[in-house]
């Protein structure tokens, strides 16, 4: 059942964004606002690839415009070598079934007038070309393999919790043997004591059928458990991007540093490092970002360089990205700006 | 200014403890909430003999999952809840039954004794109305101020709530303030009375992480300052770990443990909060036997508030019932300051936050 990537596979990403940005009118028009604002990377195969940031920091756009759900309003999104921008619109859903997204919300996600079953064979019937047999026999086999039993599908999902609801919107996509699923916030509406049942489907499922995944949460401690690598956005850019242990462990830019820290730990006392680097203020508007480095207004480092010079995207350590003229293999080179008045 | 913030955070935790002996500032008791018709079909028992105290500027984390009944005790304290709920039992806010307190009588002891904060500042903020005006309509409503004095007192507390500029701020409405900012507002309209007891139902949900550690130290320092209890009503178990210095977990609408935050967190005396600790991102890295990650959880789901079952609510999903468990369990002392409703708890080790 195991799908061996073979060599090539592995050369080859399963989706590579170059230049990405995307970019909205503001509500009255008059201005633009930069949810994405010039980000590069790639997903490997079967690899989970996370994607963290507060909310404005254009992770989910980012997500969006992996499935074709919104347009790159500039750069590249290819997905195993074939660009999106470039297909064209006809043909475009074909080309998207292999590349798919879970919402945040199992709720609305589902058609509460269909039953799981109608919602199963959804997909294969948009496809086409597969008989009525064939469909129910798919559903069957995409309900058990998400742990459901098969005896749900005639129910309807508000008979449903919401663990199993969210079961039934990956079980929903396995029939189209997805390359690449999008995870937005997928286990964010769940009860902790059910999210461990969840993630270790998606991890089933990427070890039996070698899917890669885009997983995008604000929950640090959920994407450094089952990402291998991450890229940490704020303000529409990547800050920093590499292996989950090393950016979760030893990051090196300031932002991951203030988010890792902000985390509350549910440690007894002696147990919890003390150190707090609290993050004046809050994300500025993506309309008007600040000059030089995005993240300088709230940065405890921050210098006067910062606010001139644009940082470069540097590889510090191997396969590990950072934007931050301050960084280096081992943390911050900087000096703390004066905390004065704290 | 690391080093500091250091201390500071220790000492957070170590805040106002006030002997047991004196009386406590809450008494809650036997408190079972209701909702739908009396007898026959439909009527819901939402919580069921929910008992608790909290001392004066003491902390508490009530934790628990969605449905669990959190949220409804909250708002049973401040007499929310709508009239098609029935209540009873016993909330004493200083020796008073805020239970059997006039309508009018509550009209008074809300804000001025005892304050809510929501979860969703933009549903509980006035669209209307400025900060200014929604703050100082607690303080007209309380107590005999002139406009200037009102003023003032606003001013003053949107600067100890950390709000830049609030003499401008005050004059604003709801929607030219960022979610950071209109949760301070909220917090600077529960304060600016100075309650004995503020009740905080997932004051930080909707916020982004380093907005809500901001709150949560702001929320800290001034419980701290003006003595105020603070009631947390949160699922976030490191929330409460950094914040409060005991945890009420709630089941099925049971307190299922009542101890000290520390201990709780180290070592649980009930499955539950043992299985919750465990099924923390933060903590679950445990390897299947093939070394891939493998999280943990508590299998099943929470029994549904119509088919209650008669004995541990716990015990389907819990992987220590056996014979005996089947029966109502009770929430008995278990150590000095410690709860727990498990009758194996005195000889089951259960693994907490650390192993």
């Amino acid at each position: 059942m195991t799908l061996a990537p073979s060599p090539a596979d592995l050369q080859q990403p399963v989706v590579r964004v170059e230049g990405l940005r995307i970019l909205f009118p503001s509500l009255d028009g008059s201005d633009t606002v930069k949810a994405v604002d010039g980000v590069d990377f790639e997903i490997r195969p079967a690899e989970t690839f996370g994607i963290i940031g507060e909310s404005g920091s254009g992770k989910s756009t980012i997500g969006r415009a992996l499935v074709g759900l919104l347009d790159a309003t500039e750069g590249v999104v290819e997905l195993d070598g074939r660009t999106l921008n470039a297909i064209p619109r006809r043909e475009r859903r074909k080309a998207r079934q292999s590349y798919q997204i879970v919402f945040q919300d199992p709720h609305a996600a589902l058609n509460p007038r269909m039953t799981l079953m109608e919602s199963l064979t959804e997909p294969l019937r948009i496809r086409g070309g597969v008989s009525e047999d064939e469909m129910r026999r798919k559903a069957q086999e995409s309900m058990e393999r998400v742990g459901l039993r098969a005896e749900m599908l005639g129910r309807y999902p508000h008979e449903l919790s919401g663990g199993q609801k969210q079961r039934a919107n990956i079980a929903r996509l396995l029939p189209l043997n997805p390359r690449l699923i999008v995870c937005d916030e997928v286990v964010a509406a769940l009860d902790v004591s059910i999210r461990g049942e969840v993630l270790n489907l998606f991890a089933d499922l990427q070890r039996d059928f070698g899917i890669a995944y885009a997983f995008i949460a604000h929950d640090i401690a959920v994407v450094a458990q089952v990402s291998d690598r991450i890229a940490v956005t704020y303000l529409g850019r990547f800050m920093e991007v590499g292996p989950a242990e090393a950016v979760t462990e030893r990051p090196m830019h300031p932002y991951t540093t203030a988010l890792l820290s902000a985390e509350p730990r549910p440690l007894p006392a002696h147990l919890r490092e003390a150190r707090r680097i609290d993050l004046k203020g809050e994300i500025p508007s993506p309309v008007d970002p600040p000059s030089g480095c995005r993240f300088r207004t709230r940065c405890p480092w921050a210098q006067e360089r910062c606010k001139a010079e644009v940082p470069e995207w540097r590889e510090l350590r191997p396969d590990h990205y950072v934007a931050c003229h301050f960084a280096s293999p081992d943390g911050i080179q900087a000096p703390m700006a004066a905390a004065a008045g704290d | 200014m690391s080093a500091d913030a250091g201390l500071v955070e220790g000492a957070r935790r170590t805040g106002p403890r006030p002997s047991t002996s004196a009386a406590p500032l809450l008494s809650v008791s036997d408190l079972g909430i209701a909702f739908g018709p009396r007898r026959g079909f439909g009527g819901v028992r939402v919580t069921e003999g929910v008992s608790f105290d909290i001392a004066r500027g003491e902390r508490v984390g009530l934790v628990g999952e969605s449905g669990c009944g959190k949220t409804v005790t909250g708002l049973a304290l401040m007499r929310l809840l709508p009239p098609s709920a029935r209540i009873d039992g016993q909330v004493k806010l200083d020796g008073e039954d805020l239970l059997k307190a006039s309508a009018s009588r509550m009209r008074r002891m809300r804000g001025a004794k005892i304050a809510m904060i929501f979860q969703e500042p933009m549903t509980a903020l006035d669209p209307v109305f400025t900060i200014g005006e929604q703050i100082g309509e607690a303080l007209r409503i309380h107590k005999t101020v002139s406009k200037a004095e009102e003023r003032e007192r606003v001013i003053e507390a949107l600067a100890e709530v950390g709000i830049p500029a609030p003499a401008r701020r005050a004059q604003e409405y709801p929607h030219q303030l960022s979610g950071g900012m209109r949760q301070r507002a909220m917090i600077a309209m529960a304060l600016v009375c100075r309650p004995e007891l503020i009740i905080a139902d997932e004051p930080t949900t909707a916020l982004d992480v380093t907005i809500q550690a901001q709150i949560m130290d702001l929320l800290a320092r001034l419980s701290e300052d003006t003595g105020t209890a603070l009631l947390f009503i949160t699922h976030d178990l490191g929330v409460v770990a950094e914040t409060c210095t005991r945890m009420i977990t709630m089941y099925a609408g049971q307190v299922v443990e009542d101890a000290p935050v520390d201990e709780a967190l180290m070592r649980p005396r009930h499955p539950y909060t043992s299985g919750l600790l465990r099924s923390l991102p933060q903590l679950n890295r445990g390897l299947g036997e093939d070394g891939r990650r493998q999280f943990a959880f508590i299998p099943g789901r929470v029994p549904s508030p119509m088919a209650m079952p008669a004995g541990c609510r716990f015990r389907d999903r819990c992987g220590f019932a056996e014979a005996g468990c089947e029966r109502p369990q009770v929430l008995t002392d278990v150590g000095p300051d410690r709860r727990a409703r498990c009758r194996r708890t005195e000889e089951l080790t259960l693994p907490g936050a650390v192993d």
